[in-house]
């Protein structure tokens, strides 16, 4: 059966992290006392206010002065084994929609200076165990 | 979202990202739902963000030391269109199955950094896609082989 997750309008208002945080301390109560489990593609337009957790595995990366971590996070022009893809999820403990982009190309600044550009954008919606260990639904963009 | 003063890799001058959770999410931020739109049936996703605040950590390596940033926002338009059938994916070594397809996408995007001044918009003719992909997908306590 096609799925389709659909919704009605575009043109966003932002949210920085900081208003994230404070969204979520705000409603730490109502979380606390248990909200219901949605669904995992239900339709509305609420705002996800507990994080998810990072996917186990990653790529450890290294820079020529010695320092180096792991990011959780598997390009998506990376395979993992004989896989056609890896993981293209951020987010563990997930069951939902996702998507994964890298493309590269060339722009223009406010100066008149043409600028190569790389971007990994990437989108995950749907049923997710959060940083309090509850479940949540929500979409979130990989940026 | 990296800026380069050269080839893509080279002479990096703009990094835009939200930065990086305590527990490791890597770059991931809650979007309003509206956000995004998935139709299966056509084979297309869409997210599109406008004004969204992030940061400008400038580089990869001072993102990644969460080093000094710069106020920022980013606006794009993206859309994934399938190519090709869908196909499952069932990697018990990473915990994650799914069902997917690789895509085309297509992106227009823009960014500003209001201290600075410095503002940036993509040319969509440009574009040259590396790699897309999009789908269901279940991990972690919801992975179960196929």
């Amino acid at each position: 059966m096609a799925f389709v997750h659909r919704h009605n309008h575009f043109g966003l208002h932002s949210l920085s992290r900081r208003q994230f945080l404070g969204a979520a301390a705000a409603t730490a109560g109502a979380l606390a006392t248990g909200l219901r489990i949605p669904t995992v593609f239900a339709d509305n337009d609420k705002l996800a206010t507990v994080f998810p957790l990072p996917i186990p595995g990653g790529t450890p990366i290294a820079f020529p002065d010695g320092f180096s971590t792991l990011v959780h996070h598997f390009p998506s022009t990376a395979n993992n084994d004989s896989l056609p893809i890896s993981e293209p999820s951020e987010i563990t403990d997930f069951n939902g929609v996702v998507g994964l982009d890298r493309t590269v190309g060339t722009g223009v600044d406010n100066s008149g200076n043409t600028l190569h550009y790389q971007v990994d954008n990437g989108f995950m919606s749907g049923l997710y165990r959060g940083e309090d260990g509850r479940m949540h639904h929500g979409t979130f963009a990989f940026l | 979202m990296d800026l380069f003063n050269g080839a893509v890799g080279t002479n990096q001058v703009h990094d835009f990202n939200p930065g990086i959770r305590e527990s490791g999410l890597f770059w991931t931020v809650p979007v309003p739902e509206d956000a995004l739109e998935v139709n299966f049936e056509a084979g297309t996703a869409t997210l599109s963000l406008h004004d969204f605040d992030t940061e400008d950590y400038h580089n990869l390596e001072n993102a990644l030391k969460d080093g000094s940033e710069d106020d920022a926002t980013i606006s794009f338009d993206m859309k994934w269109t399938a190519i090709g059938k869908p196909f499952n994916v069932s990697d018990p070594v990473h915990t994650f199955a799914g069902r997917f397809s690789l895509a085309k996408v297509d992106i227009a995007w823009s960014a500003s950094v209001p201290r600075t001044g410095f503002s940036f918009t993509s040319d969509p003719a440009s574009n040259t896609q590396k790699k897309s992909v999009f789908g269901r997908e279940r991990n972690g306590i919801f992975f179960t082989e196929d």
